[in-house]
């Protein structure tokens, strides 16, 4: 119930504010978009796994996003940036992947 | 240190001192076995430890403003990227057309400039015919260097060519098309065209334009790509060549030349359209191009 509410406030915040991103931090928002599905996936199947806890999953997003842009950013000026974004999107792709599996192990149990 | 509820993919086998026996490996096994945050397992421990329930059913207890917090940032981090991504791409598509819009500017300027040259060049040859005096011996070869040197526009009698890609289907004769070097030969070449040019010298045209664009001593006919360039400029089909001449004389002779059978065969072939037509009054105009850098007389 609460996770609802804060998804319709961060969708109605993005909406109604229409932020944009400013250009220099442009290159971190993919990095902030699959760090922010990892969380979602990872949160999800803590709670099915019986584990969930809310301190955990705000942190962990939050320090994977600062983690993953500061390791891009380190790219960036070493001039391998995107080789860098490659490498943290394909990671916590893989966490999504088996997080989703996992998820699909609870509901289907198959 | 009291275990975690579950480890991810069954339990590995351990060191007596509790450390994974494939920990020098653990970059790989951990990417792919500690898909969960390991801080979930580690919170569920410590509440266990406290004597805390962890099962099913009072997950709801855990839900705390905080997990509004995170959902609302993370809901807030998708929607930016969406919004981002929509409002980029008619952006992109804006840009394109400027650049397309630029080079139209670009090339109308240079037509403007252009009729402007020839307008100036048409004024400094009527001085210079003035100065040497029409009747004079001067004043005649000064004009009829100019009309073999395409510096002005000419008008006459003479032959009209016309020669067009294929019509209809690219095959014009069931799967006839004959691929050499890559090019569609049922498509005009660079090549056919300059044989039309040379024959239509060769029968005694004393000024040829193609599309409008009048041949001098400098111009060049080639490929570029699929268009044809004729003193790079690219042209489009179908091309029509105007040469001006004695048309019944120029006719005949251009049938007859090796390029105008050339041509028929063209024809016969590959069924490029190729069209002959004798014309009371062809108006060419000066060529574009007259400039010479090296090049100086010898005194």
């Amino acid at each position: 119930m609460i996770a609802a509410i804060g998804l319709v406030i961060g969708v109605i915040a993005g909406l109604v504010f229409h932020p944009t991103v400013p250009d220099g931090l442009a290159p971190y928002l993919p990095i902030a978009v699959v760090a922010a599905l990892d969380a979602v996936f990872g949160g999800v199947r803590a709670l099915l796994d019986g584990i969930f806890d809310d301190k955990v999953f705000v942190v962990s997003f939050v320090a994977n996003v600062v983690v993953a842009a500061l390791i891009v950013f380190l790219g960036d000026q070493l001039g391998v940036g995107s080789q860098l974004t490659t490498g943290v999107v394909v990671v916590l792709g893989i966490r999504i992947f088996s997080n989703a599996a996992a998820i699909r192990r609870h509901i289907f149990h198959a | 240190m009291p275990t975690p509820p579950r480890t991810p993919n069954g339990s590995p086998t351990r060191t007596p001192d509790g450390r994974r026996r494939d920990a020098s490996m653990s970059l790989l096994t951990g990417l792919l076995s500690e898909t969960l945050d390991p801080g979930y397992a580690e919170a569920a421990a410590r509440r266990e430890a406290r004597g805390e329930s962890s099962e099913h059913g009072h997950w709801t207890k855990r839900m705390s403003p905080t997990v509004l917090l995170g959902v609302a940032a993370i809901a807030l981090v998708l929607v930016i990227a969406a919004i981002q991504t929509h409002r980029q791409a008619p952006q992109v598509e804006r840009e394109r057309k400027q650049l397309i819009s630029r080079v139209q500017d670009v090339e109308r300027k240079n037509s403007v400039d252009e009729d402007q040259i020839s307008m100036v060049r048409a004024q400094l040859q009527a001085a210079q015919a003035a100065a040497l005096g029409p009747s004079t011996e001067q004043g005649k070869a000064f004009a009829a260097m100019s009309v073999s040197t395409g510096a002005v526009p000419v008008t006459g009698p003479g032959l009209e060519v016309v020669l067009g890609d294929a019509t209809g289907s690219a095959n014009p004769s069931g799967g006839d098309v004959r691929q050499q070097g890559g090019g569609d030969l049922s498509r005009v070449q660079d090549v056919d065209l300059q044989h039309a040019v040379n024959g239509l010298w060769y029968s005694g045209a004393e000024a040829i334009a193609i599309n409008g664009q009048r041949l001098t001593a400098l111009s060049a006919i080639r490929t570029a790509g699929s268009a044809i360039l004729v003193d790079f400029r690219p042209l489009s089909p179908p091309y029509t060549l105007q040469a001006i001449g004695d048309p019944k004389s120029m006719a005949a002779k251009f049938a007859n030349s090796t390029e105008g059978k050339y041509l028929f065969g063209l024809k016969s072939q590959w069924g490029i359209r190729f069209d002959t037509g004798t014309k009371d009054h062809l108006a060419l105009p000066a060529a574009s191009q007259l400039t010479v850098n090296d090049a100086v007389p010898v005194p």
